[in-house]
């Protein structure tokens, strides 16, 4: 080609280039490789032999190198039946396969799906199209959702045909509308609906008022029923009708029985239409119904809705009617929905005892002494036994028992079936029958192996293909037979049973394969109340030193009775044993030691039903040799990460130095794990806790189809939260809206009915202008909230709000405590679960999370519901990280030694800080004093609200008065003033942005959070810097007691981040922060703002952008959006500092 | 804990001023403002460094130095910015070294003798190279500059020191004066912060404030 011809050639490109007919060059070239594509294939396949259509409707674009090639990828491709696109087309292009991806194609393919080639290889070897899901080649692919190919995808799973998918989403809505239409008839004619006695009465022995989403009408009837007389509507109709049924309320239209029968008649015998399937799985789901009348309708539930067609009806009603339930306008549903909770309750009972401990300190206090029945009893054993012999009582320094009942919910279960007795046994929901139909839509195995992935695989960055999967998904037959196993969680077995290998949380189906011989026991919540309310009766007879660990579980101070009675240890746990043997038919094991670990610890060489007595010299040996996981506080996680240490036994872990174990774990877990290991633990047993945060969550059956419903869900739950500060008489400040988010690509139906599925876990907090405990400002914070997340309603999968920084009115805290002078009898017993009781949720768990227990255990037989795998273990995590950290940071708290404190700055401080002084004094003693005074207790409930007021407290006036704002201060002035002067002014500017927001609103702060939740976080204000600034007499040069030649002669320390200050050292702090930690503590956010600024003030930019660029990398990675934001916010943060500082902000590239 | 001598402050001001002038050699050759014929290479700290050949630059370099020097002798200095401007004398980069005090006189030494120690030089020349080095490739994070740039160094004064100077001028006919507004001021400024060193007699760090738009 010439030079000339070249020129001209791309001279023409603007205009006219011969190819404009055909629509441009690009496009003509696509078309005809398409085309060529096309050809090809059924030469391929006439080479190949083999050949199916797996890929019908993929499209997949090759970007980058691949394994295989893109040439062999396309040769698969013509195989399948799918399609190969030279050019990436974003409408027509369905995944893009790429092995790795440079960051910039990652971003411009942002929402796309990117996919390993081991997709489709895997899927031929399969012979289906796999889910793509754990193919995803970046596990954080946030991004619109294609609910239409998700959909497909799920339909593929779901069954062998490949239905289009417009049908199969239509088929889905059009079954809704249904659902309605029949609920609609039921409610009108409950005469006329006399295909099923259940539709009619499993609402009605509910006492439920069932709001009916809409009617259809007639003509807008499935296609399903063939009416002759009906004309089939076209397509776009069911899509309207759904619609309609759902948002309008269409004037009811009655409808005659015949037509009621011929809908379920067809519904019903096609075995493999997917609306049997559909409602198959609903039947299981009526369990939601069946738990929330009381026992007595239970049962006739129960015989009712056996599995015929027109018990499948009733279910069906009744599911639909709990999803509309959870629509309804009407207060009191998520109240209910906790009253009927069986589980929740159990979970409340330890919150129970703790009260019933309490009550019985304040009784004494009140009456001066108690009787002691069992105390008594142990007096005369001794006495008897000096008697017998002369052996002297040993005496031991300090006691603690653990007592702890075996397998407590089987052997309640099995005390009056004696047949039982030495057999497999294990507490299910499930019925016995170990496999259970797989519902449309849902897909367990995906939803296993994303467990699965999830706790052998700690990061989620890296994915790393494990053969279990392939293996999984070339057997198709083995996969069905995992996919029918019953998902009902083992609330505990027998030790028979754990010898064959069973373990509480495992699944039934999976416990029975392994032990054929297992045998179910229903849930017994009377029993289960009975038994434990014995056992702490039975406790309370010997001591009042009871920390309630749960309903079965309890430590035991047993020092001083024990020096008081003069018995040894082993013989008062032979006593409690025999007692509680004696009245509850249970046994109990008793572990005892020198502290709680070791009682703990110890308890586990006593189960079953035994004793056993860690005696102190005998402590190292035994400790040396136990796993580090039976550590309390060492989960699976931290399990793996000492054994990648080479950490394995305790043993091992004694060789890790402090200093070592804080690195790599933080300063408060290290020291924590550095002591366990040598058996040392210096908690004291508490019968009193303070209560941190009170919430209500529900992750079950939350399915919303419009914003206004979930908006009228959560002002019901803040309603619920109302209710319980109120009864707990507290107000709260923070308000935290947690959800759960069906993860991108997940199926739209979990395995588990009504469940959450795989979820992303998103919190957004905000802080209201004073504390409340009114469900109305609770519910429009959290409404806006929601808002601003900008989510799909339809995605959400769980709703949680935690209230905190609760201030307490103390007094009428303990009004109540003395007036109710309720016996623990009251307290349980009279909790039916039908009746409202207004005491009831008094005794919440302090914990942060009130979950609904996911219908897993619930005790229904009927409902053979497969338990999420994540309801379990998620939980426990979410509530526990943002206490660790916390608690960590505490630590950090630098205070100066007793001694080296003026007592009358201290007297100066602040009730609060004072407090907080004084307790890490005892804390550092290693003393904590179990009895504070009342005054003293109340203090500690909210110290950040009063430490913003320091300024105002007119008994502190050393500290800053009239400030003008920092961007107000002309720097030449300020450069002008004398160097202490500077100094002074520094460090109260330090304390004002702290402080401003309440005083003031401080203009920079507000600029500076653009974010409505950002500048909550920042009006939280620092409690440790602030705490720092304030008592740490060498910085603060606020104190007119501080000579200030202090401040000159005594260097600035160098900056440091909760005590590191090395580059590297800071850096394994970051990413242990933002790898272990969902959801960042405000806090330690702050802690990370104030360390910047100090490099800032320390002049220190090099390490200041060494360390913005590592936070970039890590936190922008991390899979939790939060964290994003979080570095957006110090970024912010820091580039207003850096910009007063320097004139100038930081490039961030 | 004691402050440094005056001694020990000339030292040091000699040891920065030796390597302001290495610095602002390779600045002007790195970015561009003159053409790199003039430079030659040479080798100070042990790396390789350019720097100008041209008599009159030099010697600009050179006297500003001079009277550099007893600002920084004085602890006066607080940052000495090389500004690169453009044809309309609007700055488009700035070098800023900004020169404070070390945290803590070590109280390792204690005679004013010790300054002197071999080790501590060796230390301070390699805390220098690690700024030269950056400064050698520092056109990776920053963007060209427009043709036809120009020089000037500004020094930023702590308290009253401006009103000293005015009275002595060190070289005759070559007095401080007080920069332009213009030439100070820059439009949305980014920060870059290239190196930060702190040894026993001096602390300072160097960063890069760069205009946003250049051309």
């Amino acid at each position: 080609m010439s030079r000339d011809g070249w020129m001209k050639k791309k001279a023409n490109v603007g205009g006219d280039n011969g190819w404009s007919e055909r629509g441009g060059y690009m496009a003509a070239k696509v078309s005809k490789l398409d085309e060529q594509f096309k050809l090809d294939a059924p030469r391929e396949k006439h080479k190949e032999g083999a050949c199916s259509s797996i890929f019908s409707g993929v499209a997949i674009y090759v970007n980058g190198y691949t394994e295989p090639s893109a040439d062999e990828l396309r040769r698969l491709m013509m195989l399948h039946g799918g399609q190969f696109h030279v050019y990436y087309s974003r409408s027509k292009t369905t995944h893009i396969i790429a092995n790795n991806l440079p960051n910039s194609k990652i971003q411009e393919l942002k929402g796309e799906k990117v996919i390993r080639p081991e997709w489709i290889t895997d899927s031929i070897k399969a012979g289906r199209l796999l889910p793509y899901l754990q193919y995803m080649l970046y596990a954080k692919q946030k991004g619109l959702l294609f609910p239409g190919m998700t959909l497909r995808q799920t339909s593929e799973i779901a069954g062998p045909s490949h239905r289009p998918l417009q049908l199969n989403a239509r088929q889905k809505l059009h079954l809704h509308s249904k659902i309605n239409e029949m609920q609609e008839c039921g409610k009108d004619h409950p005469r006329l609906a006399g295909v099923s006695k259940v539709v009619k009465e499993a609402p009605l022995s509910n006492g439920h008022t069932h709001l009916v989403n809409g009617a259809l009408k007639p003509d807008d009837l499935s296609p399903a029923t063939d009416q002759p007389s009906r004309p089939k509507p076209p397509p776009p109709n069911y899509h309207e009708a759904a619609k309609a049924s759902e948002s309008h309320l269409l004037p009811k239209q009655p409808q005659t029985p015949n037509q009621l029968d011929k809908i379920s008649n067809k519904t019903h015998p096609s075995p493999a239409s997917l609306s049997l399937s559909y409602s198959s799985v609903r039947l299981n789901g009526s369990h939601h119904n069946a738990f929330s009348s009381d026992a007595a309708s239970l049962s006739t539930t129960n015989t009712a809705a056996t599995p015929d067609p027109p018990a499948g009806n009733s279910s069906f009603s009744s599911s639909s009617k709990s999803s509309a339930q959870l629509l309804e306008q009407t207060g009191g549903l998520i109240s209910e929905f906790y009253s009927h909770s069986r589980l929740h309750q159990i979970s409340t009972w330890r919150t129970g005892f703790s009260e019933y401990v309490n009550e019985l300190h304040s009784k004494r206090k009140v009456a001066g002494g108690a009787c002691f029945a069992g105390k008594d009893r142990l007096r005369k054993l001794v006495a008897q036994r000096h008697v017998d012999s002369t052996s002297a009582a040993i005496n031991v320094k300090s006691c603690i028992l653990h007592v702890d009942m075996d397998c407590f919910f089987v052997s309640v279960g099995i005390r009056h079936r004696p047949e039982l007795k030495g057999k497999p046994v294990a507490v299910t929901s499930n019925r016995g029958q170990a496999r259970v139909p797989v519902r449309p839509g849902a897909n367990p195995q995906v939803e296993m192996q994303y467990y699965q992935r999830k706790y052998t695989n700690p990061q989620p960055g890296e994915i790393v293909m494990s053969d279990h999967f392939v293996i999984e998904n070339s057997d198709s037959d083995r996969q069905y037979e995992t996919a029918s196993l019953s998902m009902a969680e083992i609330a505990s077995c027998s030790y028979e049973a754990r010898q064959a290998g069973v373990r509480n949380g495992m699944f039934f189906g999976k416990a029975k394969q392994l032990c054929p011989m297992l045998q179910s026991v229903p849930y017994d919540f009377e029993a289960y109340k009975e038994v434990a309310l014995n056992m702490y009766e039975i406790l309370a007879g010997y001591t009042h030193d009871i920390e309630a660990l749960s309903c079965d579980e309890v430590l035991i101070d047993g020092s001083t009775l024990l020096a008081e009675v003069g018995v040894n240890p082993d013989d008062l746990a032979k006593a409690i044993r025999a007692d509680i043997r004696e009245k509850t038919g249970c046994c109990a094991s008793v572990g005892m030691g020198s502290n709680i670990l070791l009682a703990r610890l110890a308890t586990r060489k006593a189960k079953p039903n035994g004793q056993h007595f860690l005696k102190s010299e005998e402590v190292d040996d035994f400790i040396r040799d136990l796993p580090v996981t039976s550590l309390p506080g060492v989960g699976p996680v931290m399990g793996r990460k000492l054994a990648a240490m080479g950490v394995r036994s305790c043993g091992d872990l004694q060789q890790v130095s402090l200093s070592q174990l804080q690195k790599k774990f933080g300063p408060r877990t290290g020291q924590t794990l550095f002591r366990f290991c040598r058996g040392l633990d210096d908690r004291p047993v508490r019968y009193e806790k303070e209560r941190k945060s009170v919430s209500a969550e529900m992750n079950y059956n939350i399915r919303f189809t419009k914003v206004d419903e979930a908006e009228c869900f959560l002002t019901n739950l803040s309603m619920e939260v109302q209710k319980r500060l109120q009864e707990a008489g507290l107000r709260g400040r923070r308000v935290t809206l947690k959800v759960m988010v069906r993860k991108v690509g997940a199926p739209v139906e979990p395995a588990k009915y009504g469940g959450h599925g795989i979820c992303d876990n998103l919190a957004r907090t905000v802080m209201l202008a004073q504390s409340t405990d009114s469900g109305q400002l609770i519910a429009t914070a959290v409404i806006k909230l929601l808002h601003a997340m900008k989510l799909q309603v339809q995605d959400l999968r769980g709703v949680g709000i935690q209230v905190q920084l609760l201030e307490g009115n103390q007094s009428v805290r303990q009004d109540c405590n003395v007036l109710r002078k309720r016996s623990i009898k009251d307290l349980l017993l009279g909790q039916e679960p039908s009746a409202k009781s207004n005491n009831r949720d008094t005794h919440q768990e302090k914990t942060s999370s009130t979950t609904v227990p996911s219908a897993s255990s619930l005790p229904h037989p009927l409902s053979p519901a497969e338990p999420v795998p994540g309801t379990s273990k998620e939980q426990p995590a979410f509530r526990q990280t943002p206490k660790h950290s916390r608690s960590r940071l505490n630590l950090s708290i630098e205070v100066p030694s007793p001694s080296q404190v003026d007592r009358s700055v201290l007297e100066a401080l602040p009730a609060e800080l004072r407090e907080q002084v004084e307790q890490s004094w005892t804390k550092r003693d290693g003393k904590q004093n179990n009895c504070r005074s009342p005054g003293l207790q109340l203090s500690t409930a909210n110290p950040r609200t009063l430490l913003l007021q320091i300024p105002n407290q007119p008994d502190s006036p050393g500290i800053v008065l009239e400030l003008p704002n920092f961007s107000q201060v002309d720097p030449d002035v300020f450069a002008a003033l004398p160097k202490e002067l500077q100094e002074e002014l520094k460090s109260a500017y330090s304390c004002v942005t702290n402080i401003q927001p309440q005083a003031k609103i401080c203009k920079s702060i507000v600029e500076l959070a653009v974010k409505e939740s950002l500048l909550l976080l920042q009006v939280h204000s620092h409690m440790v810097s602030l705490f720092q600034t304030e008592t740490d007499p060498s910085t603060s040069s606020s104190h007119p007691d501080i000579p200030e030649s202090v401040t000159k002669l005594i260097a600035r320390p160098a900056p440091a981040l909760a005590g590191a200050c090395d580059l590297t050292d800071i850096k394994t702090l970051l990413r242990e922060w933002v790898t272990t930690i969902t959801e960042p503590m405000e806090e330690d956010i702050l802690q990370v703002v104030k360390y910047c600024t100090d490099l800032i003030e320390d002049k220190d930019l090099e390490r200041l952008d060494l360390i913005i660029k590592y936070m970039k990398r890590i936190m922008q990675q991390s899979v939790e959006s939060v964290w994003s934001m979080a570095f957006d916010f110090i970024l912010d943060n820091v580039q207003v500092v850096v910009q007063q500082a320097y004139g100038s902000t930081l490039k961030i590239a | 804990c004691r402050r440094l001598t005056e001694q020990e402050y000339s030292m040091v001001a000699d040891i920065l001023c030796e390597f302001l002038e290495v610095a602002i050699h390779l600045i002007l050759y790195v970015r561009e403002v003159y053409p790199s014929g003039i430079f030659q290479k040479r080798k100070k700290y042990n790396v390789p460094v350019q720097m100008s050949c041209h008599p009159e630059l030099n010697q600009y370099i050179q006297d500003t130095l001079h009277c550099v020097k007893p600002l920084i002798e004085k602890n006066d200095a607080e940052k000495v910015v090389v500004v690169i401007m453009d044809k309309e004398h609007h700055p488009v980069e700035r070098f800023v070294f900004e020169i404070s005090q070390p945290p803590l006189l070590s109280i390792r030494f204690s005679s004013p003798l010790l300054i002197r120690n071999d080790t501590l030089l060796s230390h301070v020349e390699q805390l220098l190279r690690a700024f030269i080095l950056k400064i050698s490739v520092c056109d990776a994070v920053l963007n060209n500059n427009p043709p036809g740039c120009s020089f000037t160094v500004l020094v930023h004064t702590r308290d009253a020191a401006t009103r000293n100077m005015e009275k002595v001028q060190v070289i005759k006919d070559f007095p401080w004066i007080v920069a332009d507004e213009q030439e100070v001021h820059m439009q949305e400024p980014r920060l870059i912060p290239l190196k930060t060193m702190t040894s026993d007699i001096v602390k300072m760090q160097l960063y890069v404030e760069e205009r946003t738009q250049k051309t």
